[in-house]
């Protein structure tokens, strides 16, 4: 058998709808994050600019008008809460920090030095700073104000969690997509797989319910048409064989009457003739039941239903025309199971018996023994949960190989140096399949000392104390 | 005196097979290939009718055996054996419910044929008195009456016709009223079967005699089924 690939059709086609649900929401994500990233910035940067250039203004006008020190200029001027203002007058520092060598990046300053108010953003020890740089009026000096991006960096953290969680969720509800999805296109796989089951399991007339869906219709119907061509197939073939049998009656019947005829007359004939007759007769009874084997199993074949009703098993065995023709067999019957019943059709499970010894007879050297007894499990009651039936013969018994092969039809078992004629012919086939259809099983095992042991189990219907057990039990002759 | 036997079958080899065997076992035997020529053979205008089985396979060409033996039934109660072709239960159950009263599947041997054919005698010879049945000379159970001497059967004093099979079935039921005989005592002690024969003999014969001694088969008063044991016969009173 091929190894099943580790996921499943279902399971690749939930997998792509993840993904897909994945890169999408994550691409708009991701472009949605830049986007309100550059407006957040671009405004924060415009209002940054437009604030320094007017707080140049007043210092420029400061540093004009009064002789006031820059220093507390500097200080006048109401810096935003996050800001701190810098002046760089006449290549001295004011409001830097103590020790502050370049509190301006060297191309920012170059930039303002050269009389464009100018902007960077620089990241200082972990968060970002945005330096806005202007020329003041009229003298060698450059304001800077340091605005601190904290807040904003803070927002766009929350709002890439937003983004990422919205992703996430999308890739989930992808995911279920793609499941219930894929459950809706397999819905038809797995028709499928439910009636193939069906179809397998003997239920011959199984089909897929109709679709309107016309992609799935067209398959819908060849399925069907297959399954219904599979069917007319084997209902032919049992046909077939049930209309052989049949036509086979008719010179049957006049074989065996004049058979019959010939059988009187056997005084008159001379050895040979005798012979010949002894001959004739054995292979048209032989004949007649291959013939009745033959229209029974194509008639289980066709699913006939047979009527059911409790039938004594040990009373069966006990009045077995089959088994009283073979009185030197040895019968013994479980007293537990005497009156227990199970569900079948008499004449059919004496069939299964009558099988079973002429097997006996013809391969295993002879009966040896009959045994009726109970199966191993017990219900609440006491009563055994199935019956067994044993015939035991004390042939070359059966070799482990061919323990099922011999059920089959026109099987021969594999050591051909047996016996040339081991073609069972349908005997045990059809025993393995009535016992079936009495929901029991059959099975070859070896007999202790020696023979084969064909076991039929059937499960027990009840017990029915009326069900008469003719004594005395037969057993083993001296 | 010999029995007589006619074989209806169309295929001639099986007739003539048969009647050799049947020859050798005593029997006198006639053929028939047709249910045209059976018939014509057993038309009670013929002098010579007298036949006392009928040995009638159901696949004839014309008229087939059920309604060949639907038509006898009307003039005669000739002992009928049908022969199944095929041992379906719309066969067997068709044959009987036609008339037949026993019934052998093809292929059969002549042992088992000659069995039925025997059994069949007996059940025959009721009146003659033979004591094989269990009915005193004359038995009564409410307004039924059944004389074996006579081979009679009155219902409310009005007399009923039934082949020698219903006879002797009614015979067994009313020897003990009240008594519930299962499908299998009866099909030993009329039929002769043993615990393999085909109880569903039994339930046609049945219901072809409740046909004739019920007011409504449908609803039967006087032979009742015990459900899950069998039949018995009660008084139905007023």
């Amino acid at each position: 058998m091929k190894r099943r690939g580790r996921w499943g059709l279902r399971g690749r086609l939930t997998a792509s709808f993840a993904l897909g649900a994945l890169l999408l929401s994550a691409a708009l994500a991701a472009a949605s994050f830049t986007a309100t990233r550059s407006y957040l910035l671009s405004q924060r940067e415009t209002s940054a600019v437009d604030r320094t250039l007017a707080q140049g203004q007043t210092l420029a006008d400061g540093l004009r008008s009064t002789g006031a020190e820059p220093g507390d200029l500097l200080d006048g001027l109401r810096a935003a809460p996050d800001a701190r203002l810098l002046l760089h007058l006449d290549g001295r520092w004011y409001g830097a920090d103590v020790g502050e060598v370049q509190p301006v990046p060297a191309q920012l300053g170059r930039e303002v030095e050269a009389g464009h108010a100018s902007r960077q953003r620089v990241e200082v020890a972990g968060s970002h700073q945005l330096i806005v740089g202007v020329p003041l009026e009229g003298r060698n000096a450059q304001l800077y104000e340091v605005f601190s991006l904290d807040e904003l960096d803070g927002t766009l953290r929350r709002t890439s969690r937003a983004l990422a969680l919205i992703a996430l969720l999308t890739t989930a509800v992808g995911a279920a997509v793609g499941w219930a999805t894929s459950r809706r296109l397999l819905r038809p796989l797995s028709d499928v797989i439910t009636t193939s089951r069906s179809i397998a399991d003997g239920r011959l007339s199984a089909r897929l319910p109709d679709s309107r869906d016309p992609d799935v219709a067209p398959f819908v119907e060849s399925f069907n048409a297959m399954t219904q061509a599979l069917q007319d197939r084997i209902d032919r073939d049992a046909r077939f064989a049930a209309d052989v049998s049949h036509e086979l009656r008719s010179p049957l019947t006049t074989l065996s009457a004049a058979l019959s005829v010939l059988r009187g007359r056997r005084d008159e004939l001379g050895g040979r003739g005798r012979a010949a007759l002894d001959l004739l007769g054995n292979e048209v009874d032989r004949f007649a039941v291959l013939v009745q084997d033959l229209l029974e199993i194509s008639r289980l074949d066709a699913g006939h239903p047979f009527d059911r009703e409790p039938v004594g098993l040990a009373r069966l065995v006990l009045t077995s025309p089959s088994l009283a023709r073979l009185p030197d067999v040895a019968v013994e019957v479980d007293a537990s199971v005497a009156g227990v019943t199970v569900a079948g059709d008499k004449r059919r499970l004496e069939r299964v018996l009558a099988n079973l010894l002429q097997n006996a007879v013809r391969y295993g050297g002879g009966v040896t023994a009959v045994r009726v007894t109970p199966g191993p499990d017990t219900r609440p009651d006491g009563t055994p949960t199935c019956v067994l039936v044993a015939v035991e013969d004390s042939g070359p018994g059966v070799p482990p190989e061919d323990r099922d092969r011999i059920f089959e039809r026109f099987s021969r078992g594999s050591g051909g140096d047996r016996d040339g004629t081991r073609g069972v012919g349908l005997g045990l086939a059809l025993v393995r399949d009535l016992v079936a259809a009495h929901g029991g099983e059959v099975w070859v095992e070896d007999r202790p000392g020696g023979g084969a042991r064909f076991v039929v189990a059937l499960p027990a219907l009840g017990v029915d104390q009326d069900e008469p057990v003719p004594q005395p039990v037969r057993t083993a002759p001296p | 005196m010999a029995v007589r036997i006619l074989v209806v079958d169309d295929d001639p080899n099986i007739r003539t097979s048969l009647r050799f065997a049947l020859e050798d076992e005593g029997y006198v035997v006639d053929e028939a290939g047709s249910g045209e020529a059976a018939l014509a053979r057993l038309d009670p205008r013929n002098a010579s009718a007298h036949v006392d089985i009928v040995l009638l396979d159901l696949m004839l060409p014309g008229i087939d055996g059920f309604e060949c033996c639907r038509r006898l039934r009307r003039t005669s109660d000739v002992p009928v054996v049908v022969v199944s072709a095929r041992g379906e239960t719309a066969d067997v159950v068709g044959g009987l419910e036609a008339g037949a009263d026993d019934y052998v599947t093809k292929p059969f041997a002549v042992p088992e044929l000659t069995a039925r054919l025997r059994a069949l005698r007996r059940r025959g010879r009721v009146e003659d008195g033979d004591g094989r049945t269990s009915a005193a000379a004359r038995l009564r159970v409410g307004d039924l009456e059944i004389s074996a001497e006579e081979g009679t059967v009155t219902l409310a004093g009005t007399p009923i016709h039934l082949t020698r099979t219903e006879f002797r079935l009614l015979g067994e039921l009313m020897a003990a009223p009240n008594r519930v005989f299962t499908r299998e005592v009866l099909l030993e002690t009329v039929w002769e079967y043993d615990y393999l024969g085909d109880v569903r003999i039994v339930d046609v014969h049945i219901r072809r005699l409740r046909m004739k001694v019920e007011d409504d088969a449908g609803a039967p008063r006087r032979v009742l089924t015990v459900r899950g044991l069998g039949y018995k016969l009660v008084d139905p009173g007023p």
